[in-house]
């Protein structure tokens, strides 16, 4: 379980989030939604240790996260709609080098397994570079999710899906959960929350505007709206 | 420092320099073109050539190294792939360190291939000192990957520039001071340590800053 306390976070001298209180148990899934420059990323970036917070705390398991980082950071996955994978490796490349940052155990039987889950085994020996974009995210969900862990953290993860990719998204999503991850997903895209999300925060200008746990389409545009209108 | 986590970065890196072969080739070419044309431009004595020669060493090492350095993380902000390093279990350190160590090694086998070139194209003849001058190369061009990897991991280029000239300028006068010292006075080799001690000492002080501001530059 993540639990952020009081966190804030300034860039440069730009006060980018402010007062963020908020929680996500294991298999639950939280999205978080906002204009742009609302601060959605930044939360995600802070949630992944790649920005200190400048006031705050934030606890994994009821522990101060700063205490166990590397711990920590090995239960981290993150999918971005970068794909964070290197044009001139090929798949196998790829994923090895990232098992090794991760300490995979039984290196190339897990690539083997992702790459078949992704459906890319065919295409294990190419240079990514020659992927098409839809083939470079579902290889991205393989790097993100092949050392298993515990705490996703999603960055608009839809952009550059095909259905089928889509599609698989969500079953690993749903599969995650059933494992107990803890899910954090930014998304401008509001359909695919309520198929997935347990609770949405809406984030405006740094600070959490609203909290629901009704995640219908519907109802998300109606408060996003109201919330925006009235700030 | 984790050593095993450096050698990952390390491993990488050299491993995509061998992939993509277009950068190193890139070097090497633009290295030997300068070599030809300076030696087919001028009809050089071997005493202008011992004083032309040191400058000459070091003019294509910072060429080359500051388009190694600015390689070496351009590569990476391409798709994002620094984030992707930021999130893992590795410490930032190590990101730098296996960068540099790469990058240096990068420069050196450059320069193993490029300075015999020039002795041979200048039809420059020295044999003493070999393992002096192999120890100057060594120390600058460690202390030059180190604050031009600091400097490219900024991820601004204009600051880059700016930055590299000045904060490698002392290095590089010990180290063309130290090499012309080399070739053109043998006998009074004492004040070419005097050089080196410098340069020495440049290269355990900037290491040690740019090892502790790493922390401050990546990521945030």
């Amino acid at each position: 379980m993540i639990v952020l306390h009081n966190v804030q976070k300034k860039l440069g001298m730009r006060p980018v989030l402010r007062h963020i209180h908020m929680e996500v148990k294991k298999g639950e899934c939280l999205s978080i939604v906002g204009p742009n420059g609302a601060g959605k990323t930044t939360l995600l970036k802070v949630c992944a240790c790649i920005h200190q917070i400048d006031a705050g705390s934030m606890y994994w398991n009821g522990q101060d996260v700063y205490k166990q980082l590397t711990e920590y950071k090995r239960n981290l996955g993150w999918i971005s709609h970068h794909h964070f994978l290197y044009e001139n490796f090929t798949p196998v490349e790829n994923l090895r080098f990232y098992s090794e940052l991760y300490g995979v155990k039984n290196c190339e039987e897990t690539i083997k397994r992702w790459l078949k889950i992704v459906d890319l085994y065919v295409f294990k020996d190419i240079p990514v570079r020659t992927f098409s974009k839809g083939m470079k995210q579902r290889l991205s969900l393989a790097r993100a999710l092949l050392h298993e862990p515990s705490i996703l953290l999603l960055d608009e993860p839809f952009t550059g899906l095909d259905q089928d990719g889509v599609q698989l998204l969500f079953h690993l999503l749903q599969q995650e959960k059933e494992k107990q991850t803890a899910i954090m997903m930014v998304t401008h895209d509001f359909s695919h929350i309520e198929k997935i999300s347990n609770k949405v925060i809406f984030l405006h200008k740094g600070e959490i505007a609203a909290e629901s746990v009704q995640t219908e389409e519907k109802h998300i545009k109606e408060m996003y709206k109201t919330l925006v209108d009235e700030r | 420092m984790n050593i095993k986590q450096i050698w990952m970065i390390t491993k990488k890196e050299l491993y995509y320099e061998y992939k993509e072969k277009q950068n190193v080739m890139f070097i090497l070419v633009f290295a030997l073109l300068m070599i030809t044309t300076y030696s087919f431009s001028f009809t050089i004595t071997q005493d202008l050539l011992k004083q032309i020669t040191p400058g000459f060493i070091w003019i294509v090492t910072i060429f080359t190294g500051v388009m190694c350095f600015e390689r070496s993380i351009s590569y990476e902000l391409h798709n994002d792939c620094l984030t992707g390093l930021l999130v893992a279990p590795i410490e930032k350190s190590a990101i730098y360190i296996g960068k540099a160590i790469a990058n240096f090694l990068i420069l050196f086998c450059t320069n193993v291939i490029v300075i015999p070139l020039l002795f041979i194209l200048f039809d420059f003849r020295y044999y003493q000192h070999l393992s002096l001058f192999f120890v100057v190369m060594v120390v600058g061009l460690f202390g030059f990957s180190i604050v031009g990897t600091f400097l490219a991991c900024i991820s601004n280029k204009v600051l880059f520039y700016i930055l590299l000239l000045p904060m490698v300028s002392p290095l590089l006068i010990a180290g063309a001071q130290s090499t012309k010292i080399l070739f053109l006075t043998e006998n009074q080799i004492h004040d070419m340590f005097s050089w080196l001690k410098m340069m020495i000492a440049y290269d355990c002080i900037f290491f040690t800053v740019c090892y502790w501001l790493i922390d401050f530059v990546l990521g945030e």
